[in-house]
């Protein structure tokens, strides 16, 4: 619960300094960047018969319209999952974006190989990949890639965490069809520096990362 | 039936013995046949007994560590680094038969004791074109002591930092046609701990047994039959901590090996030699709770290898010799992580053809054909050329492929991490056991199509190698170098290929990578004055992926820094492949005043900065925190002669004491040490 506060603290003071709703939006406004902290993403618990660590496979649902999360992971009302409230859902190190076999929405995204101070313009709509219709290349259907390497992360085999890549950046479309891009931090509580991740005082599955919104539907993320 | 093939091999310039020009040492890993060390197209190198004892290592580990242009590699074991690969692609032989027993590909070489033997031989480059698998990064051919003296024992013992002793005794005997050699070793550690506020050592305890004998019987009509025998031992014994309760490990290792051969003389210009060997090895691990002794992890392995292997070696007119051999090779394997029994067979043809058509040059060509029945023949050819214009130097240029079969855990791991919750199967074994976790519900999701996962290939390379000897000032100063590239493809490694329930992966293995390790060996040394010999060698590396170069090249591949910053990679950037120092060296310094009876022999080893992990998620070292810093190792031994039946030797392994415990856990700072031995 504590966690839930700060974010949601965090988060509106972000967006109250990012932007002040009594102006109102043209071209020469640029966008700014919003900080979104450990957000829980299923993260795993001890299974009490076995010991080993368990999530419970749900999502967390997350709207970067509102820069809020819609629904939480252990929220057992799953209803506000069909809508068109939220344009990301985390669980482990799955993202899905509300369009295809995800949601009802518009959504989509591409994981372009640029960093993200220099994707300055959303792609053209045929680079968006969908839920349940682009295949990647290790068969599955989903927009943002699962798998190390073939989306925002690297799992590393020999130390057993989940690192994303750095120069990647993925472009969201809204459920609304408006267009955001995205910079995963860190998979770790706490967001710790990815070489002293502390198993103890830094779960994994909680996302950190920042995004730009641009709320007037043109393609212009800068 | 050495000597003759030796004398016809060897060139009139060394055989002029009038100019009193002792024979250079002979060595046998290179061509399979005897050639004096000077005379090898190949690079090879040479750490004769002398050597070995001067060092004052106990352990194999020790003694290689020391030696120009090798290095170690730690991982699961201390392995050997020849020309930039990773332990696994070195052949380690034992009077010529491969040695088995390799933990996630490192044969620790922590498992040998350097009594007994009389030399080792280093051949860099692939030689897979005589050997076969493994033979890819280069060979290091143990060769034990020959029976000789009439009547001689000695025993030895030896007392180390970290209550680590050493006792043996080796005899040899040799009664007309009959010889026989008998080794006896113990080594115990008490390990170590650098970390004294974690639970457990860092270093586990250790008791280690080895027994080796070597027989001879010279038949009529110059026949030699010998048998080779040995068996060794380790258990180990440590402890660790999980989830505050402590735990108690034991590991249990054990291996054997026997080998008749026998040396036949069929004709005066062709030789047999027939060679039978058999060898295994396993290992238990057991881990229990210390509270109650619950278990809590166990698992057995076991290993067997036979071979046998027919070599004909003709000696044709002009100068040439002809080798053609053949054989067939059997493995089985069981254990728990591999569900059940393997059996694997395959076979093997091998030709070279040696000839010295002009006085100052030397060309040897050869092949090897292996057929396997769990994976794809491989073709490995070699030629190597030697060119000598004049008695102070030499050139050696050659092209040579070597290849690594996939290894067992490749071909048939069936595996699941109790803790972690991942599993890994091998290729062979990946389809039922997938078929049986989906029918278990056990996968959310196939990352891979099933039916896309094929054989695997053996991992393959071409090689050049290019250099050289001189000498000057009637060999008091010498100058070596050697000029590498080894382009490898179809390296394999594990990927994920299914995601479970509980989010762990599945794993299994492909053909992936290309590489490649390219660079220069140097070694100079001077003997200024009979008594006092200078040796310093340096080794220059570079190592890349392919892939992550064309990934470099076409911007695609990011550094992330502490503040959080993305930056485009430059190759500058890119560290190359773990574990590897873009420059090293060794300092060699012996000195032997005859009046004495003492020896001194002062080592030193430096290494540059080497990658060891991935922090910002690229895959690649880039980052200064990604990276062990260089250092270098200084090691000290004395020796000396106490009458006719005593040696008394005493010194300092990692005299400077340098310790990180957290990057080096396997350099425990300095160890002195003080052996005596007792020669009868």
């Amino acid at each position: 619960m504590a966690t839930r506060t700060f974010l949601l603290l965090s988060l509106t003071l972000v967006l109250l300094a990012a932007c002040d709703s009594s102006e109102p939006l043209d071209e020469t406004t640029p966008v700014e960047a919003v900080r979104v902290e450990d957000l829980p993403a299923d993260p795993a618990t001890p299974d009490p018969q076995t010991g080993r660590p368990v999530g419970t496979g749900r999502y967390t649902f997350f709207s970067l319209r509102t820069g809020e999360i819609v629904l939480r992971y252990d929220e057992p009302d799953r209803s506000d999952s069909a809508s068109t409230a939220w344009d990301l859902a985390f669980q482990g190190t799955n993202i899905l974006i509300n369009g295809g076999t995800s949601g009802p929405g518009q959504g989509g995204a591409v994981v372009l190989e640029v960093p993200f101070d220099e994707v300055t313009e959303a792609p053209a709509d045929d680079q968006f990949r969908v839920d349940g219709v682009d295949e990647c290349p290790n068969g599955v259907k989903r927009a943002v890639c699962p798998g190390s390497g073939n989306g925002w992360y690297n799992y590393n085999p020999a130390t057993h965490t989940v690192t994303p890549i750095p120069g990647r950046t993925i472009v969201v479309r809204t459920a609304d069809g408006r267009y955001a891009k995205v910079r995963i931090l860190s998979y770790y509580k706490g967001a710790p520096d990815p070489g002293a991740i502390d198993p103890e005082a830094n779960p994994s599955r909680y996302y950190t990362f920042e995004y730009v919104f641009q709320p007037d539907g043109s393609r212009r993320l800068q | 039936m050495v000597p003759l093939l030796f004398l016809l091999l060897v060139p009139q310039v060394v055989l002029d013995t009038s100019r009193a020009v002792p024979l250079p040492p002979v060595v046998v890993t290179a061509t399979r046949s005897a050639r004096p060390l000077t005379e090898v197209p190949v690079p090879t190198q040479l750490v004769p007994a002398e050597a070995i004892r001067q060092s004052g290592a106990a352990r194999l580990s020790d003694l290689l560590a020391e030696q120009p242009g090798l290095l170690l590699f730690e991982d699961h074991g201390t392995g050997l680094m020849i020309q930039g690969f990773e332990p696994d692609y070195t052949l380690f032989l034992l009077d010529g038969e491969p040695v088995i027993g390799r933990t996630a590909g490192t044969l620790d070489l922590n498992r040998f004791t350097v009594q007994g033997l009389d030399r080792i031989e280093i051949v860099r480059g692939p030689s897979s074109s005589l050997y076969g698998s493994e033979a890819l990064a280069g060979v290091v051919n143990l060769i034990r002591r020959r029976p000789e003296a009439p009547l001689a024992a000695s025993l030895h013992a030896r007392t180390e930092t970290n209550s680590t002793h050493q006792l043996g005794t080796s005899a040899e005997l040799r009664r007309g046609r009959l010889g026989a050699s008998l080794l006896l070793d113990h080594y115990r550690t008490e390990g170590y701990d650098l970390a004294p506020d974690v639970f457990g050592p860092t270093a586990p305890s250790l008791r280690d047994y080895t027994a080796d004998a070597y027989l001879t019987w010279d038949l009529p009509r110059r026949s030699l039959l010998s048998l080779a025998l040995r068996r060794h031992q380790q258990q180990r014994r440590s402890a660790f901590a999980l989830n505050g309760a402590p735990y108690d490990e034991f590991h249990r290792q054990m291996d054997w090996s026997l080998h008749p051969r026998l040396k036949q003389q069929l004709t005066r210009r062709l030789r047999l030699d027939v060679s039978l060997y058999l060898t295994g090895y396993e290992t238990r691990t057991r881990m229990t709770r210390r509270a109650d002794g619950a278990l809590y992890y166990a698992d057995r392995f076991s290993q067997a290898y036979r071979k046998l292997e027919l070599r004909l070696q003709q000696l044709l007119t002009d100068r040439q010799l002809l080798t053609l051999g053949g054989g067939a090779i059997e493995e089985r394997l069981e254990g728990d992580r591999y569900a059940g029994r393997v059996l694997a067979r395959s076979g093997f043809l091998f030709a070279q053809h040696e000839w010295t058509p002009r006085r100052w040059l030397e060309v040897v060509t050869g092949f090897r054909f292996d057929a396997h029945s769990d994976y794809a023949g491989q073709l490995s050819p070699r030629l190597a050329i030697l060119i000598r214009p004049a008695e102070t130097y030499r050139l050696r240029a050659s092209i040579g492929s070597g290849f690594k079969a996939p290894d067992f855990r490749q071909r048939y791991l069936v595996f699941t991490n109790a803790a972690a919750g991942y599993s890994a199967f091998g290729v062979t074994r990946l389809r039922e056991e997938l078929a049986r976790l989906q029918a278990e519900g056990q996968i959310a999701q196939l990352l891979i199509d099933p039916d896309r996962v094929t054989t695997l290939r053996p991992e393959s390379s071409v090689a050049f190698n290019f250099g050289g000897e001189a000498v000057w000032f009637d060999e008091a100063l010498m100058l070596s170098l050697n000029l590498f590239h080894n382009e490898v493809r179809d390296l394999i490694d594990a990927q994920p290929v299914a995601q479970k329930t509980n989010q762990a992966f599945v794993y299994s293995y492909f053909n992936l990578a290309r590489i490649y390790t390219r660079g220069l060996e140097a070694t100079l040394t001077a003997r200024p004055v009979s008594a006092f010999t200078l040796s310093l060698s340096y080794q220059y590396l570079e190592t890349a992926d392919r892939d992550v170069l064309k990934a470099i090249d076409a911007g695609r591949l990011y550094g992330r820094t502490v503040s959080g910053r993305d930056y485009r990679l430059r190759r500058s950037d890119y560290g190359g492949l773990f574990g590897r120092s873009r420059h090293s060296g060794t300092v060699q310094l012996r000195w032997q005043p005859t009046s004495f009876g003492l020896t001194v022999a002062l080592r030193g080893v430096w290494r540059s900065r080497y990658g060891y992990r991935d922090v910002d998620g690229n895959g690649v070292p880039n980052r200064t925190d990604e990276y062990v810093p260089g250092y270098s190792l200084w090691h000290l031994t004395v020796g000396r002669r106490l009458g006719r039946h005593l040696e008394l030797q005493g010194g300092a392994f990692n005299l400077l004491d340098l310790r990180r415990p957290a990057l080096m856990p396997f350099q425990p700072g300095r160890r002195w040490f003080v052996t005596l031995t007792v020669h009868v």
